[in-house]
């Protein structure tokens, strides 16, 4: 999978680079708009990270340019702004998904993912890992075969673990995915921990190993390496 | 007092003064004139008497005038008198009373004897014109003066007019309101020049406001994107996975710290959007479904703690206000009354006719409850909240003209806010 990122801010663009080349995707950058815009006509990219602000241009140009001839490209827009018509003006232009800055990388990961697997894998968008397998569509999580009931909070969890499997995930990342702006990070911790408790209990009971690791109270894990 | 009570006052009694002061001087004037002119006439008088003495050798006929006046007594002694004038009073008969009288002394010096002739006068008549006169005068005075200010009552509140709309002007004055104050050109000097002077000081200080504005805005964008550099480095740093607990500790307290950071900057990028009209679309909300909405949102987290929760909607209330602030302002109601909410406590959010009520349980405010809308002010059990949800709450209700209202019920231990619409 190749991924174009744009973003005129040169440490975040590495960051971010180096965070998604861990994840296995090819990563190319571009700082600026023009150079940005010479990469997209050149290559073919499956995924494109965008900042909207650039020095020499506004990421929508982009966007609306690349729409015209390859619609089959992911695009998930990043913006300091956080502002509703932006918003709604990058998804109207064909943008997949929004983020607002400061992001956590785990987060741009879960949602380039998503936004992967609803392009590239439809029909049957599956996500598996060892013996879990779900099916996004219905929200459905299987472990060998054996429907596992989740409410939306513990499926959100574990879909964002998954997408996210082997690293280390801090709670703030966890709760800004579960619940956005709505809750403070003050109140989510042990709100947060509730919630991994009780998935961890749901897949262990169908016969899962634990795959959620407590990270030196750093954060949480998901991974079948001990 | 009134300015123009004031002044009245001060006038009145300066005119008052003045005409007493005035009535007396004029009444000294008059009879010192008509002392003088009395005087002469008696002189004349006396020329007249000392020619007829002289010239005369048969003096009986003057001797018998009919008033003994002037009164002619033959005196022995060679020495001549001077004139001396003095005053005595002498039996008017139709007055009957005695009556002030000016009375002349003086020898006269005939071929055969010396005569000391005394003439008199009397001026009670000329008193009694000189108090008229000054009493009328200084009456008149006072009458005019009162006159003077009735006519001033008359037009003070025609010539004041717009200095009264001028303080309108400045009472209605905000700071934050888009459209500036007009300040018009006055006919009266000083209140065009007040006038004036008002239009350029706001202008200068909606200036500097605005100013102030931008840049709290425009700084919480740009410290946005360092935010978020340090976030995907710290995250990158931990996500290698091969860190010392203790490292990895150091750098989970920095990250949380940098959401608080990023926390408190958005909201204050709200706070300063708010205040500069941004959400200045507003449509018709219907607060039933966005209340039920955002209870069912942090159903989960009062459920965490054992929150009951009752509600007590009435269906289809509406209100015309933008949508995502509505969703903040009931929504940081809700989450106060959740994380400040006794473990096990209840909830109450009752929404009726032009009125929406959340109380929670929990112990009496550590501060004084008007500090409680304040900016930064803070649940000392809770250091890590930004304590600005409150700030914000009020800003969005001032942006709507809402009220709200806590109170603290310490029988029943709850907490309250009101939002009347």
């Amino acid at each position: 999978m190749k991924i174009l990122v744009i973003e005129d801010e040169p440490s975040l663009l590495l960051s971010m680079q180096q965070y998604l080349e861990e994840e296995g995707y090819l990563v190319s950058t571009a700082n600026t708009f023009r150079t940005a815009i010479e990469k997209v006509n050149d290559y073919d990219y499956d995924c494109l990270v965008i900042d909207i602000t650039l020095p020499d241009g506004s990421g929508f140009d982009i966007i609306e340019e690349l729409k015209q001839e390859k619609a089959n490209i992911g695009i998930v827009i990043v913006s300091a702004k956080n502002s509703l018509d932006d918003r709604l003006k990058g998804l109207d232009l064909g943008a997949d998904d929004y983020l607002t800055k400061p992001f956590h990388l785990a987060e741009l990961n879960a949602r380039i993912k998503s936004v992967l697997r609803r392009r590239f894998f439809e029909g049957n968008p599956k996500i598996t890992f060892q013996e879990i397998s779900i099916s996004p569509e219905n929200q459905n999580v299987f472990v060998q075969d054996e429907l596992v009931e989740l409410t939306r909070k513990e499926y959100e969890l574990l879909v964002f673990f998954i997408s996210n499997k082997h690293r280390i995930l801090s709670k703030s990342a966890i709760a800004e995915h579960l619940w956005g702006d709505s809750m403070d990070l003050a109140d989510s911790h042990d709100f947060i921990y509730t919630h991994i408790k009780n998935l961890r209990k749901k897949l262990i009971e169908k016969g899962c190993p634990d795959y959620v690791k407590t990270r030196y109270g750093a954060g949480y894990s998901f991974s079948e390496k001990t | 007092m009134k300015l123009l009570s004031k002044t009245a006052i001060y006038l009145f009694l300066a005119s008052f003064l003045m005409a007493i002061l005035g009535v007396f001087t004029l009444q000294e004037f008059i009879h010192k004139s008509t002392m003088h002119e009395i005087d002469e006439l008696l002189i004349s008088h006396f020329k007249k008497v000392e020619k007829k003495i002289k010239n005369t050798a048969n003096l009986s006929f003057i001797i018998g005038d009919l008033d003994d006046n002037p009164h002619l007594q033959g005196i022995e002694n060679q020495t001549i008198v001077n004139p001396i004038f003095s005053d005595t009073t002498e039996f008017d008969l139709r007055e009957n009373a005695m009556v002030r009288t000016r009375v002349l002394k003086a020898t006269v010096q005939s071929k055969s004897q010396n005569y000391l002739v005394t003439i008199t006068q009397s001026y009670e008549e000329f008193e009694e014109i000189s108090a008229k006169l000054s009493w009328g005068l200084g009456l008149y005075f006072l009458g005019f003066s009162l006159l003077l200010l009735m006519i001033n009552f008359l037009i003070y509140r025609q010539l004041w007019k717009p200095f009264h709309e001028i303080i309108n002007h400045l009472r209605n004055y905000q700071l934050n309101k888009s459209t500036p104050t007009i300040f018009k050109k006055e006919t009266t000097e000083e209140f065009n020049l007040l006038s004036q002077t008002l239009a350029q000081m706001t202008e200068r200080i909606s200036k500097q406001f605005t100013f102030q504005k931008e840049f709290t805005e425009n700084a919480s964008h740009e410290i946005q994107t360092p935010i978020a550099v340090i976030s995907a480095n710290l995250e990158l740093l931990l996500g290698s996975g091969n860190l010392p607990e203790k490292e990895a500790y150091y750098i989970q307290k920095s990250m949380d710290s940098l959401q608080k950071l990023s926390q408190l900057n958005k909201s204050l990028l709200l706070l300063t959007k708010i205040e500069n009209n941004q959400f200045s679309e507003t449509e018709v909300v219907n607060l039933s479904i966005l209340v039920r909405n955002l209870l069912e949102i942090y159903k989960a987290f009062a459920d965490h703690r054992n929150i009951k929760i009752f509600q007590e909607i009435q269906a289809d209330q509406t209100l015309e206000i933008n949508p995502i602030l509505a969703e903040i302002l009931i929504g940081n109601l809700l989450k106060n009354a959740i994380r400040y909410n006794k473990n096990g406590g209840d909830l109450t959010c009752i929404l009726k006719e032009k009125q929406l009520i959340i109380s929670n349980k929990g112990d009496r405010l550590p501060f004084s409850a008007t500090q409680l809308f304040n900016r930064f002010i803070k649940h000392p059990n809770n250091q890590e909240a930004t304590g600005l949800g409150l700030a914000i709450v009020k800003q969005i209700a001032e942006q709507y003209g809402l009220k709200i209202t806590y109170q603290f019920e310490d029988m029943k231990q709850e907490h309250t806010f009101i939002v009347t619409m």
